[in-house]
């Protein structure tokens, strides 16, 4: 997988960066996005909300099997990807089949913020976690942060 | 033997002859043995008796022993001590039996049955308090996780209204989004840690900063401060709302061009909780007053719903101070 961004910075004589403000990084092409969450009306606006964003969403998972299935098929360069899911498997497994069978990283979206999660999820070496609620402007900045601080 | 001198005991005391008859008793002991024909009935077995007399071995001194006493034609065993007091020429033996002592055990053992059956109730209700407050753990987490994810509904029906209004209608969905931002920032504190009734000032505060910082002008920045004080949970909604609209205002006002310094504190002062929005901007006199709902009527209204005093210091850029009790009062 390759992710491509620029490393260029500002030019001198430019106002002063707030250094909360993430740089968006300008990208040779968008991310390829899967988005996995099974509230449809929630995956929906985080869909429309990840396209606004420049981001390309390939497609929405509602359980575990199928957010491998759709990495196999079609390998986004990384998973946003909620923890309950409908079925019997959780996104923390999904995370850690993908990573270990594509090597495909997500970023976990979720309600929890259970710190036994994180040490369940450590084997998928996730990007990132964000919590729920998060508005769309929060989280399309704070996934470029988390994209950004990967390089 | 004197009568007055056996009753220097208080437990029956019988002086009982090398065959096992009783000889003379003290008053403990007649009424032990239910009066004088007792004593007169009573026999001391020959067994008991030659077993202690063997164990004193002609000294004197006293032993502990247990022995079965003939009384009234009814054997009963009973513990005591033995003395040989007299070897010729008869054997006198003085036998005191140890009644009360033993009717002091009994009731020990009585009291540490009771204390035993105390100690498993107390256990079992333990562990079911624990059962308990396991499950009302996994109860607030289900809860907390479900509210999150209404929220999150709520925040998508949003994004799509917002999706098929105006462009120019932004900047009021901007406004009501900062508002549910701070909403759920409050909401987030809240349900950090599992003590529901008090919010920690600092992680509040730094959520609010977080939430904000995203969405100011680029040229503007943010510092926030807070201590370890707590707000108390009735107060953190009121309160973030409030946190929300001044820092909003701030930047309105206080950051000309987009550009600015604007600083947030939440600290305890003496029984107060004090909070600070200021700005480096050319001071702004609170003259538009807006509706109820927007502005300063609202920034009013929310100081008076946690019982704050509002002051405006105007200097070198705009200083709100809002005091407020830490203390929540009854409403």
């Amino acid at each position: 997988m390759t992710i491509f961004m620029s490393t260029e910075r500002p030019p001198s004589g430019s106002p002063p960066i707030n250094p909360d403000e993430p740089v968006r990084p300008a990208r040779e092409r968008p991310l390829d996005v899967l988005v996995v969450e099974d509230n449809w009306l929630v995956a929906l606006e985080t869909e429309s909300s990840l396209q606004d964003a420049g981001y390309n969403v390939l497609n929405i998972a509602v359980s575990a099997e199928e957010a491998v299935e759709m990495c196999r098929e079609q390998r986004p360069d990384f998973i946003l990807m909620d923890i309950r899911l409908a079925g019997e498997r959780d996104g923390i497994d999904a995370a850690i089949e993908a990573r270990q069978r594509f090597d495909i990283p997500a970023i976990f979206l979720s309600a929890h913020d259970d710190p036994t999660l994180s040490r369940r999820a450590e084997p998928a070496r996730p990007l990132g976690w964000l919590t729920k609620p998060i508005t769309p402007d929060q989280l399309s900045r704070r996934l470029d942060r988390l994209l950004a601080s990967r390089n | 033997m004197t009568p007055a001198l056996l009753n220097l005991t208080r437990s029956p005391l019988l002086l009982v002859d090398g065959r096992g008859a009783v000889q003379e008793a003290n008053d403990a002991a007649r009424r032990f043995m239910g009066g004088e024909s007792g004593v007169r009935s009573g026999l001391v077995q020959d067994a008991a008796l030659a077993e202690l007399l063997k164990r004193t071995g002609g000294g004197s001194n006293t032993l502990p022993g247990r022995v079965a006493i003939l009384i009234d034609g009814r054997v009963s065993t009973h513990t005591c001590r033995a003395t040989l007091i007299q070897r010729s020429p008869d054997i006198l033996i003085a036998l005191e039996i140890i009644e009360a002592g033993a009717n002091r055990f009994s009731e020990l053992n009585r009291k540490i049955a009771e204390l035993n059956a105390e100690v498993d109730a107390r256990r079992s209700t333990q562990s079911r308090a624990e059962e308990t407050a396991a499950t009302n753990l996994l109860l607030f987490r289900e809860l907390q996780h479900r509210v999150k994810n209404q929220l999150q509904m709520v925040l998508a029906i949003f994004s799509a209204a917002r999706r098929d209004a105006e462009p120019a209608q932004g900047a009021i969905f901007d406004k009501v989004e900062g508002k549910l931002s701070a909403i759920f920032e409050a909401q987030k504190a809240t349900f950090y840690d599992s003590d529901m009734g008090q919010v920690a000032s600092r992680r509040l505060v730094e959520g609010l900063a977080e939430s904000m910082r995203p969405i100011l002008p680029s040229g503007v920045s943010l510092q926030q401060e807070a201590d370890d004080s707590l707000v108390h949970q009735d107060h953190a909604y009121a309160l973030a709302l409030l946190i929300n609209e001044l820092l909003t205002n701030a930047v309105k006002y206080g950051c000309p061009g987009g550009r600015g310094e604007v600083s947030l504190s939440l600290k305890a002062e003496g029984s107060d909780l004090v909070l600070r929005v200021s700005d480096d901007g050319p001071g702004f006199s609170p003259v538009a007053v807006g509706s109820r709902s927007s502005g300063l009527g609202l920034v009013r209204g929310l100081c008076r719903q946690i019982g704050g005093r509002m002051d405006i210091l105007s200097r070198s850029g705009t200083c709100v101070q809002v005091c407020f009790p830490r203390e929540v009062g009854p409403q």
